[in-house]
């Protein structure tokens, strides 16, 4: 017991007992401090040879030892350097001990789930976020501006549209129907969805990102897709301090599409007048005939000038932080407000957020945590990837934008206001072809969601003795979604013309959350002499959700004066209810061990138990191991001036994922959907009656979907001052008994059903590079970069099935297609169609017949195949193109992806230039179906179709002629290669010298300029590359209506006094 | 020591002692062993058996319209197509086959749980409601066989997602299950008609078993000789008891049938009607909703532009149109010499079928010229539009434009669906599933294919379907012998029942399908197909091939139901 004491922490014990002294010896005191003057507690005073002779500093750092004179004295603690004292006659002995200097490795703290090591003691594959660069230019949301700047996190966001939460991939999706986003804790609260529109983002203290098994297992049951821990700012003890931070944003479309112009538009209507017959209602008119040319110079409206504008927005941070040692508190309390115009009139996003953290000791022991955070966070306006009705193309906001005539007939005398403000475009609106003017759409569309969410956390932390720690959080969280829709007699679904038939009409729907977390975790501390360091963890959580949805929708009222207040004088419609609840309780175990910090062994366990699965199948158990071995710290490499650390780390682990789509799944159910057009209700001589009937299949086997993942990685930094960073990790996923919601013979009764079938398997290699290329005193220059390479493939479907075919639904003629499959052996979510071929051209025709032996179309038929006319790949080689010729003809996923930053500091200048890049996946511009298409009348289209075929004009053009046939079918002439390269963010900023400042008593003050979205390159024919208006797994890389992105311009400021 | 041993103690403790009762989450769901609890629970299950009928996928719309109203009778009239099997170029990936397959299979299986469930129950203790759903599975099971030939027969609840497969059963085995589960419901089933035609009755239940037993009988399924003669004898019988029954008659009015099914009437004086699919509602709210199209896919073109006060006829695509066989059938064939001729224009030569069914006018609206001035203007939704061949309208002409006629048989004009300027495209319009009228032709047909000879009495059946029309009739001597009866039988069955989706399975039966869709082909070439349809039912024609008896098995169902496999035609 005795030989204890000399082991450094655990010794404080020891101080319990009286230290025997031998008469010869001679009694030395004296008091131990550190560099500032301050005493320092437990450390171990011992006599150099005799271990067992020690004893240690107590709360004002003084000790008591007898030694004899020719004694050393050794004074030890952790994270100082070691001091040896001759004793000789001094009887009064005063240490300062030096902090010992630390690599970037030992000094930097990375979460790994309930609880934080050292980068150096890391043994999973973990990334932490570099918050000073993410902060160097405001963010709205965190989680967009997490893209590019961790290797293996994929973050999309599906377009520009404003207050959306990113989409956030870690290495590969692991689900197919399901949800593949991380889990996120923020403070220790585990949620699957990022909260991203309700956290302030200066509030934000560190982001780490969990990757490999041995990191997320410790959330076993809901680690799988990656964890994301947040951790937000907390007070410092001293004087209090007030931080402010804001910015100013200027924003404008940063890529408009190039349409035709009124002279070309005139001219293509010509053209196909000429062939589908009709009154040239631009040439004649009441008798009058005009020509073309009269076209030539007349006024091009781009209506995309009538929905865009210039817009600004305004971020404004305030925190107070500050603590007192006395009154052993400290608090970070901070208020933020965000006012964000959309690039699209009417759009906006507002966010009013307050936060207060604070923590007290009460006593010596304990110590209590208070978090409370509270935002409202409200998106206004029309969103163009939202449809008014799905079925057709015209229900989309950016059809009518690019489609609409960008000409007034010569013969109109009306005035351009008329023309801009009539609400139909009255040549051609017919009930197929709904056209409604975009410019009053998104004027009178009135759209809104209101956000609510309160977050409050109470955490107890209790030292029961100084190496073991209990701590017991409780959390409660309520959100609320408020969703706000009215649309007058001139939107689009609120005109008497609208074939909607809702007349005036509007709607409300609300989502509610309220979620409850208890965790208790007990930490135990051992390190033994300086070779044996230990760290138990235990513990146990319960948490429970309760998710519900209930909305009102009220059609053909009678007033528009009132809004939504006028509800009650419409026809009130269905909107079904639902309320999801869950349950989790969960036992975890960790063991961490390093031995002299060279090798390390972390083990983890944990047990989950959910509500989502029958009985008997409510438990997954989650085990993961990992090894890792600090090489430079052997001998031989001990002193290299060149590699300053070294590590192998090695692991391996099980994860799951519980995310069924209600938490009922294994049920079975008996449901009734009246007032849809999934309906059984009938009639009964001449009632009603509502049908009620069996919606779901039980299925006892459900359980929960694993994941095994192995991990390899490796951690260099090389030169003094950690010049050359690198980590590299290979790691493979095989995830089995996934989730599904899988296909059904439909002879069963049912379509899907929730089951644990199929199989998929990710692998790939992550590269990070850090270094400092430049670093003088007033001349800094670093750089980073990742790359990240994922490959997934899906293993097994449902039993047997070797494809599953996802339809996207825009417009009916493509609705009951399948622009993507998944198969097999293959990536998922491949884009699937005809190959290609480019036109047919005059001399693949006798007369006006088709060749015999050129393939054609089976639903145009041979007969009326025509020069101009798309041609198709016959993949079997039958002579026709059917649907057996539909092939794979592009991949939505990345061959890799990743992010490059520069920054350079020049006294007090900093200026960070920062590229994102994606290379490898395809896009499928659906835009082009419509907008390269002139089957439609009236329709204007994208400047490129000026080079369509045309058997006189341009008779080797392969972009298909007016009126061609068997132009809507998904096919590869609208995959296009999605790569691109973008300068995302260049910002200079200044701060203001120290001497100055204090002059003005400030602590900090900086001053700044950005530019976000400078410049893409790329060869995407589309605004923009970054697109996927149908982000899901199955469906990767769609570009139909997205809401295009900004350029923005921002100037800040911010300071601390 | 000791409190870390306490406090791990008493956690696990507590683990052990919640873990059990903590993670038993009541849902917020109807399970399926809480439900029928009371007689309305029974009956708003079997509203859910029936419930598949009024789904777009089947008597709504795809299988009502898209997938059996296609015939020689009946053609898509639009040069352009979502669905390709308006043109018999359909695959077994087109998605309203699929739709179709599942919400006839969802009514089964909705069927099968329903009657698992309530077998036992206080609620249904005669039976009653078991015996309904029964009687509507096996007729499901009717639609698939007749459809699509061998498909997979499951007459128990599928209960677990694992054990789905299922391997086909032939078509003939099928539709002999289906005639022996229909006779057995017999017993219980009732007379009474008072929910009839929403409800299937008795009459109702021998009327359809003569329409399976014709169906079996037919050429098209693997029958020998002597099942065809059981069929034929059975079909007789069957058709026979409902006449016998003296329950349904002819309405004397052959439109006020149809206009009952728009109006949303039951005919309780003649009940000619036996069974219709029973669409309410027009979606103007939640508790006025409906899945049907019809009336708006199948009807008069009207497309107002605004002014949804005065239309007189609600929003309608009108995608379909009588042929110009039709025209004939009704204008020169089975004609008595006396009338053919009559002037064209004199009101005894029109039988009232033609009139009400291939309808002079549409509501599209336009305008008529002559060089540059207006003769006449017609407004969209509010005007009867005639239909024109250069300057000649119906109006002054009724005998042109023959085979470009909107169907009329489901018009939505205001002055029958009552509700005015409904601009919604989902319809209360009902959809006839049995007539009586087809019970008569039924009697006359299997009569004649039984004995291989005609009787006076099955003459005077198919007379007095005619007689209800206005048109005379020819003697019986000249219909007496098998043949000559049996091609009356069928083109009276295509004028009384056209527009109606059981043509095309009568062709099938009958064994005439590929070579009668061809007769488009010389058809649309006739002087008399004016206007741009005749190359569209020119093309249609050309797609049909023998394959087309029977529906592929979609895609989705064979990839995932591994004991199926695709029917040899495909």
């Amino acid at each position: 017991m005795y030989r204890l004491t000399v082991s450094f922490v655990l010794a404080c014990l020891a101080v319990l007992m009286p230290a025997t002294a031998s008469a010869q010896d001679m009694q030395v005191t004296g008091r131990v401090t550190d560099s500032a003057g301050e005493p320092l507690v437990a450390v171990t005073v011992y006599e150099s040879g005799n271990t067992s002779n020690g004893a240690i500093t107590d709360m004002d750092g003084k000790y008591q030892i007898s030694v004899p004179q020719s004694g050393i004295l050794i004074f030890s603690c952790l994270g100082f350097e070691e001091v040896q004292e001759s004793v000789g006659k001094r009887s009064v002995i005063n240490v300062t001990m030096k902090e010992e200097q630390l690599s970037i490795d030992a000094a930097e703290v990375v979460s790994i789930g309930y609880g934080s090591v050292a980068r150096r003691d890391l043994t999973g594959s973990v990334s932490k976020v570099d918050m000073d660069d993410m902060m160097k230019t405001p963010v709205t949301n965190f989680d967009q501006a997490l893209s590019g700047r961790v290797a293996g996190v994929v973050v999309t966001t599906s377009d520009g549209s404003l207050g959306a939460e990113a989409n956030i991939v870690i290495r590969g999706n692991n689900s197919l129907t399901q949800s593949s986003a991380p889990l996120y804790v923020i403070d220790g609260f585990p949620s699957e969805s990022s909260m991203a529109l309700s956290l302030n983002s200066a509030d934000i203290e560190s982001i780490d990102i969990l990757k490999d098994a041995s990191a997320t297992a410790i959330y076993g049951a809901r680690g799988a897709n990656g964890v994301i821990v947040i951790t937000t700012k907390q007070g410092i003890e001293g004087k209090p301090k007030v931080n402010f931070s804001s910015s100013w944003t200027y924003n404008e479309i940063s890529n408009k599409v190039d349409l035709m112009d009124a002279y070309e538009f005139v001219e293509f209507q010509t053209d196909k007048y000429a062939l589908s017959g009709g009154t040239n209602i631009y040439l004649e008119h009441n008798g009058e005939t005009y020509s073309l040319e009269d076209y030539r110079n007349v006024r091009t409206y781009d209506w995309q000038d009538r929905i865009y504008r210039p817009a600004f927005v305004q971020n404004y941070n305030i925190s107070l932080s500050g603590g007192s040692k006395e009154a052993g508190n400290r608090y970070n309390a901070s208020f933020s407000v965000l006012d964000q115009d959309g690039i699209i009139v009417n759009s906006n996003f507002q966010r009013y957020q307050g936060k207060i953290n604070f923590s007290q000791n009460i006593g010596k022991k304990v110590k209590a945590d208070l978090n409370v955070n509270y935002s409202r966070a409200i998106t206004s306006g029309t969103n163009p990837t939202s449809a008014q009705q799905s079925s057709s193309a015209s229900g989309w906001l950016m059809y009518s934008v690019w489609g609409y005539r960008p000409v007034k007939p010569i013969w109109d005398e009306g005035s351009d206001d008329e023309f801009l403000n009539s609400p139909f475009d009255e040549e051609i609106a017919d009930a197929s072809d709904y056209r409604f003017n975009p410019a009053l759409s998104v004027r009178n569309e009135y759209r809104k969601t209101i956000q609510d969410y309160l977050n409050a956390q109470l955490g107890l932390t209790w030292t029961i003795v100084p190496d073991l720690v209990f701590k017991a959080t409780g959390t409660y969280t309520y959100q609320n979604r408020r969703r706000e829709e009215f649309n007058n007699s001139m939107t689009y679904t609120g005109n008497e013309r609208s074939p909607s038939g809702n007349g005036i009409n509007g709607a409300i729907y609300w989502t509610n959350w309220v979620t409850w977390l208890n965790e208790n975790t007990l930490t135990w501390t051992k390190h033994i002499r300086r070779a044996h360091h230990l760290n138990l963890l235990a513990g146990v959580t319960f948490q429970g959700q309760t998710n519900d949805y209930k909305g009102t929708r009220s059609t053909n009222m009678t007033t528009e004066a009132l809004g939504l207040n006028g509800m009650h004088t419409g026809n009130y419609q269905t909107v079904t209810p639902w309320e999801y609840n869950w349950r989790m309780m969960s036992g975890l175990f960790r063991l961490q061990y390093n031995y002299r910090y060279k090798y390390y062994l972390t083990a983890s366990f944990r047990a989950d138990g959910s509500s989502k699965f029958p009985r008997g199948n409510q438990w997954g158990y989650f085990p993961s191991g990992s090894f890792a071995w600090n090489f430079n710290r052997e001998d031989l490499l001990k002193d290299s001036s060149w590699l300053k650390n070294g590590k192998l780390r090695l692991s391996w682990g099980l994860t799951g994922n519980n995310r069924t789509t209600t938490p009922y799944d294994f049920y079975a159910q008996i449901a009734t959907t009246p007032g849809s057009g999934d309906s059984y209700d009938y009639v009964f001589g001449g009632e009603i009656v509502p049908g009620y009937y069996p919606a779901n299949m039980a299925n006892d086997d459900l359980r929960w979907e694993t994941t095994e993942q192995w991990n390899v990685g490796l951690d260099l930094s090389f030169f003094e001052g950690d010049r050359i960073r690198l980590t590299a990790d290979w790691y493979m996923k095989n995830t089995y008994d996934l989730l599904l919601q899988a296909t059904m013979p439909s002879s069963t009764g049912y379509e899907t059903a929730m089951m644990n079938i199929g199989s998929m398997r990710n692998s790939g290699v992550e590269i990070s590079l850090e270094t400092v290329n430049i670093s003088h005193k007033n001349f800094q220059w670093t750089t980073s970069f990742n790359i990240a390479f994922n490959r997934n493939k899906v293993t097994a479907l449902t039993s047997g099935q070797q494809s599953l075919l996802t339809s996207v639904s825009w417009e009916q003629r493509f609705n009951s297609q399948y622009p993507y499959i998944t198969q097999v052996g293959k990536p998922s979510g491949m884009m699937y169609g005809y190959v290609y071929e480019g036109t047919y051209k005059a001399d693949e025709f006798t007369g006006n017949f088709l060749k015999d032996g050129i393939p054609y179309m089976s639903s145009v038929g041979k007969d009326s195949v025509k020069p101009g006319d798309p041609k198709y790949s016959d993949i079997n080689g039958d002579g026709i193109v059917d649907d057996n010729d539909r092939t794979i003809i592009g991949c939505g996923q990345p061959l890799h992806t990743g992010g490059f930053g520069n920054t350079f500091t020049f006294y007090g200048f900093d200026l960070n230039i920062f590229f994102t890049w994606s290379y490898g996946n395809d896009i499928l511009n659906a835009n082009r179906l419509i907008f390269e298409n002139g089957n439609l009348t009236n329709l204007n289209q994208f400047a490129t179709y000026v080079n369509r075929y045309d058997s006189v004009k341009n008779p080797d053009s392969d972009i298909p002629a007016i009126n061609a046939n068997g132009m809507f079918v998904y096919s590869s002439r609208v995959v296009e290669d999605g790569s691109y390269l973008r300068l995302k963010n260049v910002s200079l900023g200044y701060t203001l010298p120290r001497r100055v400042l204090r002059k003005m008593h400030f602590d900090t003050l900086r001053v700044y300029v950005s530019a976000d979205n400078i410049w893409t390159w790329t060869n995407y024919s589309g605004p923009d590359p970054e697109v996927s208006t149908r982000s899901s797994v199955l469906t990767p890389g769609f570009d139909w209506s997205a809401y295009p992105r900004a350029f923005g311009l921002t100037a800040g400021l911010s300071f601390t006094f | 020591m000791k409190k870390l041993k306490n406090i791990s103690a008493s956690l696990l403790l507590t683990l052990g002692a919640v873990s059990c009762s903590f993670l038993d989450v009541e849902p917020v769901v109807i399970t399926d062993d809480t439900y029928y609890n009371s007689e309305e629970e029974v009956l708003y299950g079997l509203a859910g058996v029936y419930g598949a009928i009024n789904n777009e996928a089947f008597y709504g719309n795809y299988y009502s319209l898209m997938l059996s109203n296609t015939d020689d009778l009946c053609y898509y009239n639009r040069t352009s197509a979502n669905n390709y099997s308006v043109w018999y170029q359909h695959d077994a990936s087109s998605p309203e086959i699929y739709d179709a397959w599942t919400m006839i299979y969802k009514g089964i299986g909705n069927a099968n749980s329903f009657m698992e469930a309530v077998a036992d129950s206080e609620h249904d203790s005669d039976h009653k409601y078991w015996n309904e759903a029964r009687f509507i599975r096996a007729w499901y099971y009717f639609i698939l066989a007749q459809a699509w030939g061998d498909v997979p027969l499951r007459t128990t609840a599928a209960t677990s997602p694992s054990e789905v497969s299922c391997p086909a059963t032939s078509q003939l085995e099928v539709l002999r299950w289906v005639i022996s589960e229909m006779e057995s419901c017999l017993a219980l089933a009732d007379m009474d008609l008072t929910e009839s035609p929403s409800r299937v009755t008795k009459t109702t239940m021998w009327g359809i078993l003569a329409r399976v037993n014709l169906f079996t009988a037919g050429a098209t399924v693997s029958g020998n000789d002597q099942i065809r003669h059981d069929c034929y004898g059975k079909a007789m019988a069957y058709a026979d008891s409902v006449i016998q029954s003296g329950l349904h008659r002819l309405n004397p009015s052959y439109s006020q049938v149809f206009i009952n099914m728009i109006s949303d009437q039951y005919d309780t004086e003649y009940h000619e009607s036996m069974w219709e699919a029973d669409f309410m509602g027009n979606r103007s709210s939640s508790s006025n909703w409906s899945n049907g199209r019809i009336g708006d896919l199948i009807g008069l073109m009207s497309q107002p532009t605004g002014n949804y006060g005065e239309v007189n006829c609600n929003f309608s695509y009108a995608q379909y149109n009588g042929s110009l066989k039709l025209w004939n059938l009704y204008w020169n064939v089975d004609r008595t010499d006396a009338e053919m001729s009559l002037e064209d224009d004199e009101d005894p030569h029109w039988d009232a079928r033609q009139m009400w069914n291939m309808c002079p006018y549409n509501y599209q609206g336009g305008t008529l010229r002559q060089g540059n001035n207006v003769i006449a203007e017609w407004t969209a939704g509010v005007d009867k539009t005639p239909y024109r061949e250069s300057s000649r309208t119906t109006f002054d002409y009724p005998t042109i434009a023959k085979a470009v006629r909107n169907c009329g048989k489901y018009r939505r004009e205001t002055i029958y669906e009552g509700v005015k300027g409904d601009r919604g495209t989902y319809t209360p319009v009902n959809y006839p599933i049995l007539r009586y009228s087809d019970v008569l032709l039924m009697y006359a047909e299997a009569y004649n294919e039984y004995n291989g000879t005609p009787s006076q009495q099955a003459y005077e059946y198919v007379k007095e379907v005619r007689d209800r029309a206005g048109i005379s009739t020819r003697d019986y001597s000249e219909y007496s012998d098998y043949e000559s009866f049996r091609d009356f039988v069928r083109n009276e069955r295509g004028r009384e029942l056209c527009f109606e989706s059981l043509r095309k399975y009568d062709l099938i039966r009958w064994g005439i399908f590929v070579e009668t869709m061809h007769g488009y082909i010389s058809d649309s070439q006739s002087t008399d197909w004016t206007g741009n349809t005749s190359d569209v039912v020119r093309a249609m024609a050309s797609s049909v091939q023998e394959r087309h008896v029977v529906l592929p098995i979609p895609t989705i169902e064979l990839g995932v139901n591994k004991e199926l496999v695709q029917n040899p035609l495909w």
